[in-house]
């Protein structure tokens, strides 16, 4: 009797829907496949060993480059993380801005995850409708920033400058179009019958399922468990927000994007009360403690203290209290938690990254498995992986 | 009648067509395209593009090199070397930075005790080799000297630091 | 011992101690700036605040003594404020200059404005600003920044002894200042840009060049004088920014002449690339070519090898092991000093360590220029004298110490050994003697007073010499230091462990070379008579430069003139001209070796500079030579040579096995047994070759801030005694067989008559092998 094989077919590392990088060797039977072997590492800069040769200040930029899809969102659990050592606390009008600029990416992340795995599908115009509403979001980033992307503006202690003239009220426009952007997609897709056949019962993660590989984030919400870390332990100002989870009921891919899109519609909500909020509320924007961040620039010219200051703050960093601590946010893509061992000295002493997409990648094999080879692409779409944080 | 809802749905293509009909809408709608290089998106005040010296009016340079933006910079792309000029003065020999190491974090530019070293606008400044993004003093200088008035015009409507 | 809490925890210090120590030995932090541990209390800058239970005030920590049972705390919210409130005034009158200041980055100023001070700044008022003065090459003065800890002026008058700075008028006007304006007369100036605790005071020659967080630190051995101070070279790149006295080293200063040498490793007569003479001038060529070259120069020759002392003791070894693969009997010589080549009884190198004699009961210096031939030592001894501890000396002419030895004697060389007899006179009358001493004395004609300083320091229970120049290069060296032996011997100041017969050596590793050349060395001035009477063919220099330095630069220049020249070496030097081959070997700075330093102390240098050019390893470069001589290559790689200097030295294995600091002592020879010799000198002047700290040794005289510091501390070329040669000062010019040289005459009252001190190189080597010394007046 001839033995029989499996094929074996390698999806990616050049693949336009393996998300960057992934190495995917797939087993199959036929067209269905047997098993789904992820190889990671292609994009390994080797950041949080490059974290104990930089500054606690330094490392500021290199969490805009993990999750390069939701930039501030990197930023915010490391400036977490970092006041929780140093036992300090970020102005209110500081949380208020970061809060807001983390709604603004997460909704920055979930329109390109959007776009982008509609694309995978076969719908093609949904990618440009996103791609309209992120370059809103990239000029919010430029405005605050001076970056589109990587924008270095969280900084342990508040933020790097306060809001330019005029920024809100732009986006307040943005959040009053934006619902209607939303209708958009799900005009285009949710009733729509070919997404449906893509999505519905495809890629199924039960409850127990879902805790078992360790699901955070809309992973597990669209399993039926109402977990987010915004109302479970907030953070900066969540507490005083009013929103709500959307949680989904089968876990199938379709779930996965319907508590997508109404994360979009939840995150907006957010940003209108933080809106409302900072128009009233002027004030610091950083901590007034000079010895962890920098002094303000005329401060700097003038006065002897504030420019010994300045100098050593850009030379040496400042000196961070020996322990650890862990700092987690609900990261668009789950949660994002960053873990420092400080020894004392200026530069953290270990630093580890715990990357939601490195868990929900771990889960592929099972959630693939029996599945059709086209599956892959739209479980794969599901998880939301971006390769920054997984090889990080 | 769920059924024959459920039936005519099917039979209608009416979420197909109600998906037609918008992109069928934004096919006469106003393009909000740009296209770019004859138009252009504006700018940020903040924008962090291309490093530039900046010369104080009466030409001197700004710079002191006290080598903090060398010291801060994550991605060691900056540097300097200094000496003691003739009038005393300490002043670079040598500073230059590598734009193909630069992530533009612009942390540089915040370090600058004397506004010397700041980030401009500029981010049309592709080259044909790597060479070529090596900046040199001179080089960067020069682009101190074509963009003074919108770096000087940048700081100025630039919010104070803090709030 | 006194017992006290320190934030409640007990600790147990000597009586005494100031609580500021008790805390920095317990490892309590508290801030100061004016305290140093090297120098007098000032207690003026109010930093060390601490508080005492029971005291209604915070004392100054640094001028309090621990009593005891006394429970100090430094750590309370009211220091804080305290120092909170100092720093404030501390920082109102500086200026806003960290981004242009050298000292930034490494600044205890802005150290503590961010571990103690307000981050706010209050004061908008105007500033003041003060004058700044010219402190000469080595240090530049930015007086605006200075808080008034006066550590700088307790170091000139402590340390340095020189006095030349102070504190002029009082409150707001009141300002440091260089009271002799024009230069720092301290060889050990450059200290004071170390214990400036801001930037008021920095280092001239690596202004405004680098920051603190930019530098590598390489721990090394400075070879500049026989001291082999402990010193870390700060590097970027290959380029050396600085150098600096180590830490944790045994000596907390260094003399500007080491530190400041570093000029030369990148002077032009640095040598970095093989080179060959061809028509006429010297030309780059490769390692094979050159070694080539030097082959079929020396191969089958007759070579005389002239080395220097200050090589890593495996270069040293190299150079024998050189010696005895190829060139079986060939002479060699290292020092270029000392005339008198019979053995010594006690050898060079001192039998004591810097610390014990400065502990010891007395310390008589025999003739000998100490603060410039060895500051630091010299520095000690200041230390002692202040401390009021006696400190006597015996010699030529009353050098300048900066302070004044308790007792002081004026000879001339020729009485050396009528003082030496007198002392032993002195000493068997009071019943101390040792066999042969009789002899000696009845050998030696006149008797000199001198010698009962000599005898009254030897009664006191220990008791340490310092044997200087002037009785090492003495022509009769042998005998005087046998007498030496014989007093020293008689008062039992030779046993072990009270051994203070200390010889000072010309260069470092001397107990090495005694063990490795003992049985081979001969005189430098012998070897190059030979030469020019044809009896060498050929001379291998390694490292030396006879023709700059020492008393044989009139036989050298016989000799090359007549013989062909291998150089190797570090730097080119006078002899450079006569050079056939050059040879690049690297500095002391660039080499993975061993020193030991003239107490005996090894020191291995592991993480070396790397090397500017094409220079290697002195003993690769032997290696090299060896095996295109034909011979058999005795040792491959570091490891291999360390067991050939096993064989000679034993002592040095202990060195590199373990990190337990070992001495090895200086060769003591009881069969080395000269009479006495009452040969009258063939001269009616005496000549003292003096030693100029900015001028003696290649490395110096290439290094253009030392020929500048040189210029500034200038000694008179030729230094008289006004009845000596009447009339005689100013501008002369010195006839001598190998031409006409101008000199710059000097007199002074506190030199004794009849002696010529020569300070001038070259000139020193004419006039000592001339029977005729003819100035010629007029202007030159």
């Amino acid at each position: 009797m001839a033995e029989i094989k499996n094929y074996t077919l390698n999806f990616g590392p050049q693949h336009p829907s393996a998300h960057g990088v992934l190495r995917l060797v797939l087993e199959l039977d036929g067209e269905v496949v047997e098993r789904a072997e992820s190889h990671i590492g292609l994009l390994h800069r080797g950041t949080e060993k490059l974290f104990e040769y930089k500054t606690y200040f330094q490392n500021i930029p290199y969490f805009d480059r993990f999750d390069y899809v939701s930039m501030m969102a990197n930023e915010h659990a490391y400036a977490l993380a970092v006041e929780k050592l140093l036992g300090i606390e970020a102005p209110e009008r500081a949380q208020y801005i970061r809060v807001m600029f983390a709604e603004l990416t997460r909704i920055l992340n979930h329109c390109l995850w959007l776009g982008a795995h509609a694309l995978d599908i076969g719908a093609m115009t949904v990618f440009l409708y996103c791609f309209r509403e992120r370059e809103d979001i990239f000029d919010y980033y430029e405005a605050v920033s001076g970056a589109r992307m990587h924008a270095a503006y969280f900084r342990p202690g508040g933020v790097a400058k306060d809001l330019p003239e005029g920024l809100l009220e732009r986006i307040k426009g943005f959040t009053e179009r934006f619902p209607g952007y939303v209708d958009e997609y799900e005009t285009l897709l949710t009733e729509n019958r070919i997404w449906k056949q893509r999505t519905v019962d495809v890629g199924v993660v039960d409850k127990e399922a879902a805790l078992a590989w360790g699901f955070t984030g809309p992973m597990i919400r669209s399993s039926g468990i109402a977990w987010d870390l915004r109302k479970t332990q907030p953070y900066d100002v969540y507490d005083k927000m009013d929103f709500d989870i959307p949680v989904g009921a089968t876990g199938d891919s379709y779930d996965r994007y319907l508590v997508r899109v109404e994360e979009m519609r939840q995150s907006n909500r957010i940003i209108s009360q933080c809106i409302e909020w900072l128009e009233q509320n002027p004030g610091p924007v950083t901590i007034d403690d000079y010895k962890l961040t920098s002094p303000p620039r005329d401060a700097m010219k003038a006065d002897m203290e504030s420019l010994i200051h300045h100098f050593k703050f850009f030379a040496e960093g400042y000196p961070v209290k020996e322990g650890e601590v862990y700092a987690a946010v609900e990261h668009p893509k789950g949660e994002f938690g960053v873990y420092i061992v400080s020894d004392g000295s200026n530069k953290p002493y270990r630093m580890k990254v715990r990357a939601p997409g490195f868990a929900h990648l771990g889960a592929l094999d099972y959630m693939c498995r029996g599945h059709m080879i086209a599956d892959v692409v739209t479980i794969l779409g599901t998880q939301d992986i971006v390769f920054g944080e997984v090889d990080r | 009648m769920s059924l024959i809802k459920r039936a005519l749905k099917t039979w209608l293509l009416l979420e197909l067509l109600r998906g037609m009909a918008l992109t069928g809408k934004y096919l006469f709608k106003k393009k909000i395209t740009v296209e770019y290089p004859e138009e252009r998106t504006p700018l940020s005040p903040r924008f962090r593009g291309l490093h530039a010296l900046r010369r104080y009016e009466n030409g001197e340079e700004r710079c002191i090199a006290c080598k903090l933006c060398e010291v801060v910079c994550p991605a060691l792309a900056i540097l300097i070397e200094s000496e003691e000029r003739d009038d005393g003065t300490r002043r670079t020999t040598r500073y230059d930075i590598d734009m193909s190491k630069c992530i533009f974090c612009g942390f540089c530019q915040e370090a600058c005790p004397v506004d010397a070293i700041v980030e401009t606008q500029e981010f049309e400044y592709a080259t044909e080799t790597r060479a070529n993004l090596y900046y040199t003093k001179d080089m960067l200088l020069d682009v101190g000297k074509r963009y003074e008035s919108q770096i000087a015009a940048n700081i100025a409507v630039d919010v104070p630091r803090k709030g | 011992m006194t017992a006290l809490y320190i934030n409640d925890e007990e600790v147990t210090v000597t009586p005494g101690t100031s609580i500021l120590e008790a805390c920095r030995e317990n490892g309590a932090e508290v801030p100061y700036f004016c305290y140093h541990p090297e120098l007098s209390v000032a207690a003026n800058c109010r930093m060390c605040l601490v508080e005492i239970e029971g005291w209604n005030k915070p004392a100054a920590s640094c001028c309090t003594p621990v009593a005891e049972g006394m429970k100090v705390r430094t750590q309370t919210e009211a220091l804080e404020k305290d120092r909170e409130m100092m720093m404030e005034y501390l920082l109102i009158h500086h200026p806003l200059d960290c981004p242009v200041c050298d000292q930034g980055g490494a600044c205890k100023l802005q150290d503590y404005a961010v571990e103690h001070g307000a981050s706010h700044g209050r004061y908008a008022e105007m500033k003041r600003a003060v004058v700044d003065h010219d402190l000469g090459p080595f240090v530049s003065t930015c007086m605006t920044r200075c808080i008034h800890c006066t550590r700088c002026v307790r170091f000139a008058d402590e340390v340095a002894g020189t006095g030349d700075m102070g504190v002029l008028d009082r409150g707001d006007h009141m300002r440091i200042d260089g009271i002799v304006e024009d230069c720092l007369s301290s060889e050990l100036s450059g200290n004071l840009s170390d214990i400036c605790p801001v930037g008021a005071l920095l280092d001239k020659p690596s202004h405004d060049v680098s920051r603190p967080w930019e530098v590598t630190r390489h721990k090394s051995t400075c070879t500049q004088c026989p001291q082999g101070c402990d010193i870390t070279i700060e590097s970027r790149g290959d380029e050396v920014i600085r150098i600096r006295p180590e830490k944790d080293g045994m000596e907390p200063w260094i003399c500007d002449r080491g530190r400041y040498v570093y000029d030369a490793f990148r002077s032009e007569q640095r040598i970095l690339e093989p080179k060959v003479r061809e028509s006429g001038g010297l030309v780059a060529a490769s390692w094979d070519d050159a070694i080539g070259r030097a082959v079929e120069l020396m191969k089958g020759k007759r070579v005389g090898i002239v080395f220097s002392p200050d090589w890593s003791v495996e270069g040293l070894t190299s150079i024998r092991l050189l010696n005895d693969a190829v060139f079986e009997g060939a002479k060699v010589a290292f020092d270029l000093h000392r005339r008198d080549m019979r053995s010594f009884a006690f050898e060079e190198g001192l039998a004591m360590t810097t610390q014990q004699i400065e502990d010891s009961g007395q310390v008589v210096i025999l003739g000998s220029d100490l603060r410039q031939r060895l500051p630091v030592l010299m520095q000690r001894l200041r230390k002692r004298i202040n401390a009021g501890k006696p400190v006597s000396r015996i010699g030529a002419m009353n050098y300048r110490t900066n302070t004044e030895p308790t007792k002081d004697s004026l000879i001339r060389p020729r009485d050396w050994s009528a003082v030496i007899a007198f002392a032993m006179q002195q000493v068997s009358g009071l019943g101390k003697t040792a066999a042969g001493m009789d002899a000696w004395m009845a050998g030696v004609e006149g008797r000199h007073e001198a010698g009962k300083l000599l005898a009254d320091a030897l009664m006191d229970d220990s008791c340490a010499l310092l044997v200087g120049e002037e009785i090492r290069s003495h022509e009769d060296a042998a005998a005087l230091i046998y007498g030496l032996d014989l007093l020293m011997r008689a008062c039992g100041h030779a046993e072990a462990g009270k051994d203070g017969r200390n010889l000072i050596s010309e260069g470092m590793n001397p107990q090495l070379l005694s063990s490795v050349f003992g049985d081979v060395r001969t005189s430098a001035g012998e070897l190059f008579d030979a030469a020019s009477n044809g009896e060498l063919d050929v001379l291998l220099l390694i490292g030396s430069d006879p023709q700059g330095d020492g008393l044989f630069s009139v036989q050298a220049k016989q000799a090359m003139d007549k013989v062909p020249l291998v150089q190797v070496g570090a730097i080119s030097g006078q002899i450079s001209e006569y050079a056939e081959v050059q040879l690049p070997a690297a500095a002391y700075s660039e080499v993975e070796g061993s020193f030991v330093n003239m107490e005996g102390r090894i020191r291995v240098a592991e993480n070396p500079l790397s090397s500017l050019g094409a220079e290697r390893p002195l003993w690769k470069v032997m290696m090299r030579l060896i095996q295109d001589m034909g011979g058999d290559i005795p040792a491959v790689n570091l490891d291999e040579l360390r067991a050939h200097v096993i064989r000679f030295a034993p002592q040095m294995e202990h060195a590199w096995r373990s990190s337990d600091e070992l001495m090895i002592t200086a060769a003591r020879n009881n069969t080395a047994t000269h009479a006495s010799s009452t040969k009258a000198p063939s001269r009616s002047l005496d000549l003292i070759s003096r030693y100029s700290m900015y001028r003696e040794g290649a490395w110096v005289r290439a290094s253009d801030l030392l020929s500048e510091a040189g210029c500034l501390h200038a000694l008179d070329d030729v230094l008289v005694h006004p009845n000596t040669l009447a009339g005689a000062e100013g501008e002369r010019v010195v006839r001598t067989s190998s031409g006409e040289q101008s000199v710059h005459v000097g007199s002074r009252e506190d030199v004794v008559p009849g002696v010529l001190f020569v300070a001038k190189r070259g000139v020193a080597g004419d006039l000592s092998s001339e029977s005729e010394v003819d100035f010629v007046g007029g202007a030159a």
